[in-house]
């Protein structure tokens, strides 16, 4: 029996512990679209959030009488301007009037800019990044790509960042030293990856102690995690999953986007968010789902609850 | 139960075209002795000493050293005695080093890519991703050889009409996003009948190249959606974290091979299976059998 390496094992324990916490106070950016304002009541049903909704009010009223929300118990905000809309949600969550923001029919880079206004506001030295979470059917814990929503190619004080971030979350979560790996291409025939100096340069700030409590492993690659060296794969049967590491850190946006979408084909389940510095942000596609939305509204709450215990909020 | 990997070794039954081997290692000659029985391939090898298993009635062309068991091959490759080459027991850089040497080897850079072959969950044909391999910031020009190469394969292995997703991070064009730019670029040259007879959808994101579902959502409600059959994505470290991210996490057999070249290579990568090596020994003879028949 393995050892349960952190305090949330899969997603149904996120959803437990969201069910007993007290409902958080959730800014709603531009909640314009029936499937997005559903997964709103539908978090709001369960106890998770109380919403304050931001955004064109004759808008989100037609959608709620749509869907059937009985919108007159909730505070509504008026903003028509998108950018405006993203400034106000992320005001609140960073003065404290709110627990944690949702981005709704805005696009996400406004939801990004405001974020870096607010962080960099405070001071706090916390930059944005998108943490996707996927459960894993046989793996007793959750594994985090990172960053695959907000940097194109980033450097190596972005992945510094996001490795920062990554850990802190998993804190939150109970997980206290996290395992990293740093994934790049093959590192054969003069393919002069960015990606593999940078891992190689990870390693040794991680061992440094230079990125907090964490391991930066020496593989970056799958194929380097799961085999050992030299050796090759006989039999996709032999592959034993308890060999990922907690935090998978991805190349780059083009990479970062395909692997942690592939729930889409794989038996894996994926849960998005950004932590910052006062409280998640959840950031759902277009292409999500009400249950996925609802997921990551859990997850949200879990943070936010994790983050007053720990006294940051 | 057989797996859908096997259907392909079953399309290449009987081909029997010349496989080239410098330097044959155990676990290769295992694998090269099962294509052979199935009658995909007849071996040729090279090397310094006869390898063990290998017999007097193989054929086998004594040399000096490791680099001329290469040499050797490919002398064979440029005069049409062997119409694959297997890495076999040669480093991969010297092999890539002779291979895409435009002197001595077969072809330039530019014009090779790397494809992995999968079976995806729920679906009964195949799906190729490209470039696996080669082209770590490939540039239109590249691409639109990855792609000549890619559709090559996909009809070599007995499929017409490839569905094409080229893959970006979102699905609009953001000027700042090379691959949304490139996509657009590559589906609008396939529109104008660039590519011959494939479609090609871009710039698409990988949930909507997967899903029929997440593109309706997302308002991409094109043919390839949700049924692509290739995925070309912007750069060799995506592909190759693709395809290892199916094996290692979705246990999927992958195959592949490296196309663009003369005649087709297959490069040693570790994450394929037993299975997966076997079929990549069937994808690149189906390759060159087509070729063959075109030349």
């Amino acid at each position: 029996m393995l050892l349960k390496d952190a305090m949330a094992a899969n997603l149904n324990e996120i959803y437990e512990m969201a069910g007993k916490s007290p409902a958080m106070k959730l800014a709603v950016l531009a909640p314009e679209d029936a499937e997005f304002l559903s997964a709103i009541k539908n978090s709001w049903e369960l106890g998770y959030i109380i919403p304050v909704l931001i955004g064109n009010a004759d808008k989100i009223k037609k959608v709620s009488d749509v869907i059937g929300f009985n919108h007159s118990s909730f505070e509504i905000i008026e903003e028509n301007d998108r950018q405006a809309v993203s400034n106000k949600g992320l005001s609140m969550l960073f003065a404290g009037k709110v627990d944690m923001v949702s981005k709704g029919q805005i696009p996400t880079a406004y939801v990004y800019k405001s974020v870096i206004k607010e962080e960099a506001r405070i001071n706090s030295g916390m930059t944005v990044c998108v943490l996707t979470m996927w459960e894993i059917p046989g793996l007793n814990r959750l594994v985090i790509f990172t960053d695959v929503g907000v940097n194109i190619k980033p450097d190596i004080k972005a992945k510094i960042n996001t490795i920062k971030n990554a850990a802190f979350l998993l804190k939150l979560l109970g997980n206290h030293k996290p395992r990293i790996c740093a994934l790049s291409g093959y590192a054969g025939f003069g393919n002069a990856f960015t990606s593999y100096k940078d891992a190689a340069w990870l390693m040794e700030a991680a061992k440094k102690g230079e990125l907090g409590n964490c391991e930066v492993i020496e593989s970056t690659s799958l194929s380097g995690l799961f085999l050992s060296p030299g050796s090759r794969l006989k039999d996709v049967s032999d592959i034993d999953l308890s060999k990922l590491p907690d935090v998978l850190l991805v190349p780059g946006l083009d990479a970062g986007n395909i692997l942690c979408k592939l729930d889409f084909i794989l038996p894996v389940t994926r849960r998005s968010l950004v932590v910052t510095s006062k409280g998640p942000v959840i950031v759902p596609s277009r292409a999500d789902t009400k249950e996925s939305i609802v997921g990551e509204m859990a997850m949200g709450v879990v943070v936010c609850q994790e983050m007053k215990k720990a006294g940051l909020k | 139960m057989k797996s859908h990997i096997m259907s392909i070794i079953e399309r290449a039954k009987g081909l029997n075209v010349t496989l080239a081997v410098p330097m044959c290692g155990s676990d290769d000659l295992k694998i090269i002795r099962k294509a052979q029985k199935l009658g995909i391939i007849r071996p040729v090898f090279s090397g310094a000493a006869m390898p063990a298993g290998v017999n007097i009635k193989d054929d086998f062309i004594k040399v000096e050293t490791p680099e001329e068991a290469l040499m050797k091959a490919m002398e064979m490759l440029r005069e049409s005695k062997a119409d694959i080459l297997f890495q076999s027991g040669i480093r991969l850089n010297d092999l890539l080093f002779a291979v895409l040497d435009s002197g001595s080897g077969i072809k330039s850079r530019l014009h090779t890519s790397h494809a992995c072959m999968f079976f995806l969950p729920g679906r009964k044909t195949p799906v190729l991703i490209t470039d696996t391999f080669i082209h770590a910031h490939p540039g239109l020009t590249e691409k639109q050889a990855i792609i000549e190469n890619s559709i090559k394969l996909w009809k070599a292995i007995g499929f017409e009409k490839p569905k094409i997703a080229a893959l970006a991070v979102l699905e609009y064009v953001n000027p700042k996003i090379h691959s949304t730019i490139d996509s657009a670029v590559l589906s609008k040259m396939a529109e104008r009948g660039q590519f011959g007879d494939a479609l090609i959808e871009g710039p698409l994101d990988i949930d909507c190249a997967l899903s029929r579902t997440a593109a309706l959502r997302k308002g991409v409600s094109r043919e390839v959606a949700g049924d692509a059959d290739i995925y070309l994505v912007h750069d060799a470290e995506s592909g190759y974290l693709f395809a290892e991210h199916l094996v290692f996490i979705g246990k999927l057999e992958c195959a592949g091979v490296l196309l663009g070249a003369l005649k087709p290579v297959i490069i040693d990568m570790p994450f394929f299976s037993d299975n997966g090596r076997l079929a990549s020994i069937a994808m690149a003879a189906l390759l060159a059998y087509r070729e063959k028949q075109h030349e």
